[in-house]
């Protein structure tokens, strides 16, 4: 389902040239977990970007459910992101200033659904990820765990055939870490494809994980 | 493709909770524009009264002038005039300024016949709702609002004492007043008797103030003036286009403090839209990219800013638009108009008519409403142009 073939992506500045990944091929099935290690700067983030279609190879393909991501024209890969793309962000990246709520109607609006349609699902995700009662919250006024929630949430509404995670338990603590993995372990049964960058250690021996690669300065190392 | 009222909704809500800064710039615009269309405003309305008066003033005018000043005219010259030419109609005027010196006002009192065309429509109408006979009998004067007004202010309700040119009282009953077309010309008017004119201004019977010659063919006006100067080396022809020429320069005058405020508004209206092409705030770059991250088309982006700036901006727009008419033709523009209108200090105050020159107002809406979407729109575009994933870095 989701293919890389020799992917190469380097990022230039005027002082200086970043090979951020080199050389990556790799093949994730439907409805599988894929955990993705390494240290900071590995280039995990980087494979999650360019499967989400929010940043193009520099050389290579990305291949999605069959369709050339990498190829794609801007509205047409905003178009498929909105289809199958449910992203959560190590910062979470909410917007302050939104409730709850209208944080989680972000990726409909483009849509256009009916009113009753766009609030079924809202309604849904919230109750799944147990934060209905905080629907009318502004997000800055959100603790970390609950901004994470919403962060689940916002990826969920779309009802995304892929999950990307990036560092989704960097700023929790452990209970809340274990919660995260719970229901990511709920998603895959639902058959969600799961990737997840990570280096915590809490992720590696979970049973529902099909493949883990581990990265080093942008090369697959495993 | 169906209208997406979600980014409408969007929009509206995202210029909400910016508060302060929304409200910040709303009101820089709209105090912009209102200073803008003022201006635009009280200056069309001047120009509009001053091309309507133009219209309404004879072809010719004829003074007579003496050392260099302006002298009676002998009626005797009426008929040799009436000889010329081309020339159409001679009336005699007798008018001149009355100094009301508790008001601290001039009057321009003109005086009226029964059995003669006045020079004007206006006046012609004025003459002809009143017996001007009956005026003669009763000692009676007609005034123009601005004067009624003045006179009401000083406890003269029904009439007015002037004091004649040989220090004489002669009580005129004011029997009614007008609300002329021309209000910068009639505001300040009374219409009274010729003999009471006369005796007023402690003029000789056989003169008047001066002469208005009506011609048959405009074209011909040139050569007329030029037989009226052979005939009567001392008299001065003002004509039509003089008269315009004077008034302009008044205006153009007092138009340069107007430009000066014009200036100062479009270019801190200018240093805002700089400072809006400069760039966005790495807030606003970070929600672009929230957004594109989320499945949100540039297109949509785009839609969303252009909805936001043009509520924002045209809002501003309409705004500025009601206060400054309500400011200019129902508060009558203090402050800003007397700066126009000084010159005429001495005369009663003015209403500004109302007047509006819409393609003035499509300008000004080009100048701003679209230039500040235009503002929004560039460097919005700039930052969804970019990938979602370096916004976000």
């Amino acid at each position: 389902m989701i293919v890389l073939k020799n992917v190469y992506k380097c990022y230039e500045t005027e002082a200086q040239r970043i090979d951020a990944l080199r050389d990556i091929s790799l093949h994730v099935k439907a409805g599988e977990c894929v955990l993705l290690k390494g240290a900071s700067g590995s280039g995990k983030s980087t494979i999650l970007s360019l499967i989400a279609g929010l940043s193009k190879p520099t050389t290579g393909d990305v291949v999605v459910d069959g369709k050339r991501i990498s190829k794609l024209m801007e509205p047409f890969s905003a178009h498929f992101r909105r289809e199958n793309i449910g992203f959560i962000f190590q910062r979470y990246h909410l917007i302050p200033t939104l409730s709850v709520r209208d944080n989680i109607a972000l990726p409909l609006i483009p849509e256009n659904l009916t009113a009753q349609v766009m609030e079924k699902r809202i309604q849904e995700v919230m109750q799944l990820c147990a934060i209905s009662h905080k629907a009318s919250a502004l997000c800055r006024h959100l603790s970390g765990g609950e901004q994470q929630r919403v962060a689940i949430a916002r990826a969920l509404v779309n009802e995304p055939k892929i999950i990307i995670a990036d560092e989704p338990t960097a700023n929790l603590d452990a209970v809340l870490s274990e919660q995260f993995i719970e229901t990511m372990h709920d998603l895959k049964k639902r058959g969600v494809t799961l990737l997840i960058a990570t280096h915590d250690s809490q992720f590696f021996n979970l049973p529902f994980v099909d493949q883990q690669i581990e990265l080093k300065n942008g090369v697959m190392i495993s | 493709m169906k209208f997406n009222i979600y980014l409408l909704e969007f929009a509206l809500f995202s210029l909400m909770r910016k508060g302060a800064k929304t409200l910040f710039v709303f009101f820089i615009l709209t105090f912009l524009i209102f200073l803008l269309a003022s201006v635009l405003f009280i200056s069309d309305a001047i120009k509009h009264e001053l091309n309507v008066s133009i219209e309404h003033l004879p072809e010719l005018t004829l003074q007579r002038l003496q050392a260099g000043k302006q002298i009676n005219v002998p009626l005797k010259r009426v008929e040799p005039l009436l000889e010329i030419e081309g020339v159409a109609s001679v009336i005699p005027r007798v008018w001149g300024y009355y100094y009301f010196k508790v008001a601290g006002v001039n009057f321009s009192v003109v005086g009226i016949d029964a059995f003669e065309q006045s020079y004007k429509a206006s006046l012609q109408n004025v003459v002809d709702a009143y017996d001007v006979k009956a005026l003669e009998k009763e000692g009676g004067m007609i005034v123009g609002a601005g004067v009624k007004k003045i006179l009401e202010e000083n406890y003269y309700q029904d009439f007015f004492n002037f004091v004649t040119a040989d220090g004489k009282w002669k009580r005129m009953h004011i029997v009614g007043s007008f609300n002329a077309d021309v209000s910068l010309q009639a505001n300040d008017m009374i219409l009274l008797p010729k003999k009471s004119a006369y005796e007023i201004f402690g003029m000789a019977k056989d003169e008047a103030t001066d002469l208005v010659l009506k011609v048959k063919n405009p074209e011909e006006i040139s050569t007329i003036v030029s037989k009226i100067n052979q005939k009567y080396p001392d008299m001065r022809v003002v004509t039509k286009e003089d008269i315009r020429v004077s008034y302009q320069n008044i205006f153009d005058y007092k138009s340069g403090f107007f430009l000066s405020l014009f200036v100062v508004s479009a270019f801190t209206f200018f240093m805002i839209i700089y400072d809006k092409l400069s760039g966005l705030s790495s807030e606003e770059k970070r929600e672009i990219g929230i957004l594109k991250a989320l499945g949100w088309s540039m297109d949509d982006i785009l839609k969303e800013r252009f909805y936001e700036s043009f509520i924002l901006c045209f809002g501003a727009f309409l705004l500025a638009l009601a206060l400054s008419m309500a400011y200019v033709f129902f508060f009558d523009a203090p402050v800003l108009r007397s700066l126009f209108v000084g010159y005429s200090t001495l005369k009663p105050s003015f209403e500004l008519p109302f007047y509006v020159n819409i393609p003035m107002i499509v300008l000004l809406f080009l100048l701003s409403v679209p230039v500040y979407i235009g503002s929004v729109m560039i460097p919005s575009w700039r930052a969804a142009m970019l990938d979602a994933d370096e916004v976000l870095r």
